[in-house]
């Protein structure tokens, strides 16, 4: 509801193609501009690309559900050694084509001018990944410390990232190495895993706190810095779901002293989010702010109506705060 | 809407246009600050985010308050709807108010206050029906889709969201399902949606938002016939069911079935003609997912290979058909053929590129390795799929 409103879909704009005639008219474009807008506006020339990466995309969730069920069902049959290899070939091939099509690699960012390349490159991602994780299941080389392979499948991960500069892979190395250390960051999962929840917490704020280093540090030295708002903006939701963690789930008295230390830390980000005009942390800081201190006001006993207008007005405060904000960081 | 709502949304279509023209390289910073001058914003519009953040408070607020309100007071059961209905009224007028001022009205606050406007309405015409009224259940609901379906519309036609047009579309069909010939008048309504709005889809004297209400009306109008005419929702009288009348009916006849296979595999086709014909690229995008719903549906019925096999031939087709398409288009003269292009033209490709993190991280992020536990001496664990991690 909120966004609900413009932009429009492409395709529906006689207004576009009416102001471009004017535009063109009165000389602020040229002939060949109007006339590629124009026909862009009037849908004589329309751009399909979404729908081919929307295809590539499920085909690729496709294979690797396809793929894993074959695995499931053959192992026994096939044995570890043909199922490994047959899954590395096709993982090669994802890989070899990736390469081929690849810009050399660079420290700067890089545009992949082919609609394909991602899933390809997340396809040979995800079954190197695939077979790993069956070799190790069958073959049991890293016997008890098997988790371990979630850090070589994040450290995988990260090398491809890095040379095919991609945000995805790079996303999912992250989380791999959440994954290592305890922390599903999957939507389908709880959020801080299972275990113990104490130690959980010191795992996702240590993750989150080597994330955002890892960002700052990727923009500070200029290798991938571009890379800097992926490693800090899942920082900050490790972090910041470590802290709330701490307020809503200490069993202890304790939750005090997780809601003092959440408040200061989203007071310094959103403090560096304002100066750097950067949204999302701000808005990260902000919302887990707010929700952190609905826990003293529901702590309060027997005024359930005050308690939910201290709520609202703690919104209400909370939402002009954000409006200020907004107008003050001259951000669009 | 009024006139000069509707003006500002013209300027808004220009100015993005403009954006995405100066984002692919194709406008210089000049000639984009002199659009800008010439076409200069007529009200504030943020970034997603922001309004996100703006829909999350007052979402909360408004909530809360209502939350208060009601302990407080505690009402009888009688009087629920009466504050239900004023409660209403007043998200409405400030619903109304917010769109009235250049400076609020994309800030994100007037789309979530008219959408609890209505909730809270049609929460009151519910109590006032059931609890007031007494009416008995069936007739009840008949009704409350109704008072939806017009809160929708009107909604949709004052304020221009597509939201409305979308719940409005889905309380007329649901209206529909509860008449005698349902399944029938989704299929005459749906076509007869369809046709009536795709006239307005490109009409100039349209605003904007309301040319936008129409695509998501068209595309509803599609959707509505597919369900009616789908093999596996005739078999299932999924219809029928919408109305509680399902498990009381017989099975479908041979004749209906018949009808139903030819309309499964024939619409999708007729869909996508019209979607390649028209260039409307939501129409193509319809029928690509009815045509994907086809193929389940004839896998429901025929078994020609294992799951994974259908799976992973399914994956490699659609990546094969993708990538084949993408170097056919490429391979044209100046990067396009029959006024289709694989290049993103003004599209923004990062912004895209940013909200697919999103999917693929849910999708393949691994699960967490379990707590270690005293004395585990572990076994190889077992091993996941794209994620590797969890088991298959």
């Amino acid at each position: 509801m909120a966004a609900g409103k413009g932009p429009y879909p492409s395709g529906v704009n006689p207004d576009v193609a009416a102001a471009v005639e004017r535009l063109r008219e009165e000389g602020v474009l040229t002939a060949s501009q109007a006339r590629l807008f124009s026909r862009v506006a009037a849908r004589e020339l329309v751009s399909v690309r979404l729908e081919i990466r929307a295809a590539l995309y499920v085909g690729v969730l496709l294979l690797t559900g396809g793929i894993a069920l074959f695995v499931k069902e053959n192992h026994e049959r096939l044995g570890p050694m043909a199922i490994g290899l047959a899954i590395g070939a096709a993982a090669a091939g994802c890989l070899a084509w990736a390469w081929r099509n690849s810009p050399p690699f660079t420290w700067e960012g890089t545009l992949s001018t082919h609609a394909g390349f991602d899933y390809v490159l997340l396809l040979g991602a995800l079954l190197v990944a695939t077979d790993l994780a069956y070799l190790e299941a069958q073959l049991k080389l890293l016997g008890g410390n098997w988790p371990w392979h979630f850090l070589v499948v994040a450290a995988f991960y990260m090398l491809l990232a890095y040379r095919f500069d991609s945000k995805m892979l790079l996303s999912l190395a992250l989380a791999s190495f959440a994954a290592w250390r305890g922390i599903a960051v999957s939507l389908t999962k709880t959020s801080l895993g299972a275990g113990d929840p104490a130690r959980l917490r010191i795992e996702a704020l240590a993750c989150g706190a080597l994330f955002v280093v890892l960002g700052v540090a990727a923009a500070g030295r200029q290798r991938k810095a571009h890379f800097e708002d992926v490693y800090v903006n899942a920082g900050l939701l490790l972090v910041f779901g470590g802290l709330l963690s701490g307020v809503f789930g200490d069993r202890g008295d304790r939750w005090d002293v997780w809601l003092l230390a959440l408040l200061l830390v989203a007071a310094a980000v959103a403090a560096v989010g304002f100066r750097a005009k950067r949204t999302l942390p701000f808005a990260l800081a902000v919302v887990t702010a707010y929700l952190a201190v609905l826990r003293p006001v529901f702590e309060i006993r027997g005024a359930e109506a005050l308690v939910l207008l201290l709520a609202a007005v703690l919104a209400v405060v909370a939402l002009s705060f954000i409006v200020a904000a907004h107008k003050k960081m001259r951000v669009p | 809407m009024r006139p000069e709502w509707v003006a500002s949304e013209r300027v808004e279509e220009v100015r993005a246009a403009a954006e995405g023209w100066k984002r692919a390289g194709v406008i210089d910073s000049g000639t984009f600050g002199e659009i800008s001058r010439r076409y200069p914003e007529p009200r504030p519009l943020p970034a997603p985010l922001w309004r996100l953040l703006t829909a999350f408070f007052v979402t909360a607020a408004l909530l809360l308050l209502t939350g208060a309100f009601f302990i407080a007071f505690r009402p009888k059961i009688g009087t629920a709807p009466l504050l239900l209905l004023l409660l209403s009224a007043v998200c409405i007028v400030a619903a109304e108010v917010q769109e009235g001022s250049p400076a609020l009205a994309l800030r994100g606050g007037a789309g979530v206050t008219s959408f609890w406007g209505i909730a809270f309405l049609l929460a009151g015409v519910f109590l006032f029906l059931e609890e007031t009224l007494k009416v008995r259940e069936r007739g009840g609901m008949t009704l409350l889709l109704l008072a939806a379906l017009a809160a929708c519309a009107l909604a949709a036609w004052r304020w221009g969201n597509p939201a409305y047009a979308v719940l409005a579309a889905i309380s007329f069909f649901l209206v529909l399902a509860r008449a005698p010939s349902g399944r029938l008048l989704w299929v005459a309504m749906g076509i007869a949606m369809t046709l009536v709005f795709a006239r307005v889809l490109g009409h100039p004297s349209w605003a904007p938002s309301h040319r936008w209400c129409a695509a998501v009306l068209v595309v509803g109008g599609l959707l509505g016939v597919y369900a009616a005419v789908n093999l596996y929702a005739l078999d299932h009288r999924l219809v029928e069911n919408l109305r509680g009348a399902g498990l009381d009916l017989p099975g479908p006849r041979f004749q209906e079935r018949i009808w139903a296979m030819v309309g499964t595999a024939v619409l999708p086709v007729a869909i996508l003609w019209w979607g390649v014909r028209s260039r409307w690229t939501f129409v193509l995008d319809t029928g690509i997912v009815v045509a994907a719903l086809s193929l389940i549906t004839l896998r429901h019925y025929v078994h020609i290979a294992a799951t994974w096999l259908v799976l992973t031939l399914a994956g490699t087709a659609l990546v094969l058909l993708a990538l084949a398409l993408n170097r056919w288009l490429s391979r044209g003269p100046e990067d396009e053929r029959d006024g289709f292009t694989a290049e993103p033209l003004f599209a923004d490709e990062a912004r895209l590129r940013a909200l697919e993190l999103v999917p693929v991280v849910a999708a393949h992020a691994p699960e967490a390795r379990p707590p270690v536990e005293p004395g585990f001496q572990g076994g190889g664990g077992s091993f996941g799929g794209g994620g590797a991690g969890g088991s298959f």
